[in-house]
């Protein structure tokens, strides 16, 4: 049984959780600015997470990248 | 500050819950990455399904993909760790407590109205790192407010004790 999976549905997929980073950013970002109680552990944390996400993102970009790079040839 | 203190009520300590159940949470949804990994090595070895195009780079994409989703669960975890707090001030207890990302609980007792305070260590772990339950029971009230795996449950009593007989000197913020 062969599957083949198009770059163009990696790619929305892609966009899905670019959506589901900011959804999640801007609750983050709520509950720091809100109830944080220290200004420290709120940018320790806001430095993390979006470091971290932006390093798997950019991951999932190059292998995507990769995958359709690949497909064309 | 989350919470409205009166004029002339102050901050004697802050206590938070112990880390250890938080990091154990992480650690098993860390390890629920290897699933995907395990199934790839699967997908590998076995003839009847095969995928156009390159499969690692693919089968990368979906392991990112849950890297992705365990990665915010796991943040989930310690913001709502993060967000929970023991404030004792001079007139109030206030536990604050994250519940998940769209439920909070606040819950406020009066220090004058305070009867008893009841320190709960219980097991290897909890002996070992010194976290426990605290309950309290005020005036006036047939249940018991229930705090639970909070760092050092007996100097959080004994805080709240001098709170209660006014003897701790107190900490403006």
């Amino acid at each position: 049984m062969e599957i083949f999976i198009s770059a163009n549905l990696l790619w929305v997929l892609f966009v899905i959780l670019i959506s589901a980073l900011i959804f999640f950013g801007v609750i983050f970002n709520y509950h720091w600015n809100h109830y944080g109680i220290n200004e420290s552990e709120r940018k320790v944390a806001k430095v993390i997470y979006y470091f971290v996400s932006a390093l798997i993102l950019f991951a999932i970009v190059f292998f995507i990248g990769l995958y359709e790079f690949e497909n064309v040839i | 500050m989350s919470f409205n203190l009166d004029k002339d009520e102050n901050v004697v300590y802050e206590a938070r819950r112990n880390w250890f159940y938080v990091w154990a949470r992480s650690v098993t949804v860390f390890f629920s990455i290897l699933v995907p990994i395990v199934l790839f090595a699967i997908f590998k070895s076995v003839d009847f399904i095969k995928i156009e195009g390159n499969s690692d780079a693919l089968f990368m994409i979906l392991i990112l993909v849950w890297f992705f989703v365990a990665w915010n669960i796991i943040f989930i975890f310690w913001t709502n760790h993060f967000l929970d707090i023991l404030v004792i001030t001079n007139k109030h207890l206030i536990d604050i407590e994250q519940k998940g990302i769209f439920s909070r609980e606040v819950s406020v007792i009066q220090l004058s109205k305070i009867q008893d305070i009841t320190t709960d260590v219980n097991g290897f772990i909890p002996t070992i790192m010194s976290f426990g339950d605290l309950s309290i029971q005020s005036a006036g009230s047939h249940t018991r407010f229930v705090i639970k795996d909070l760092d050092n449950p007996d100097f959080v009593r004994s805080k709240i004790k001098q709170a209660i007989s006014g003897e701790v000197p107190v900490d403006k913020q």
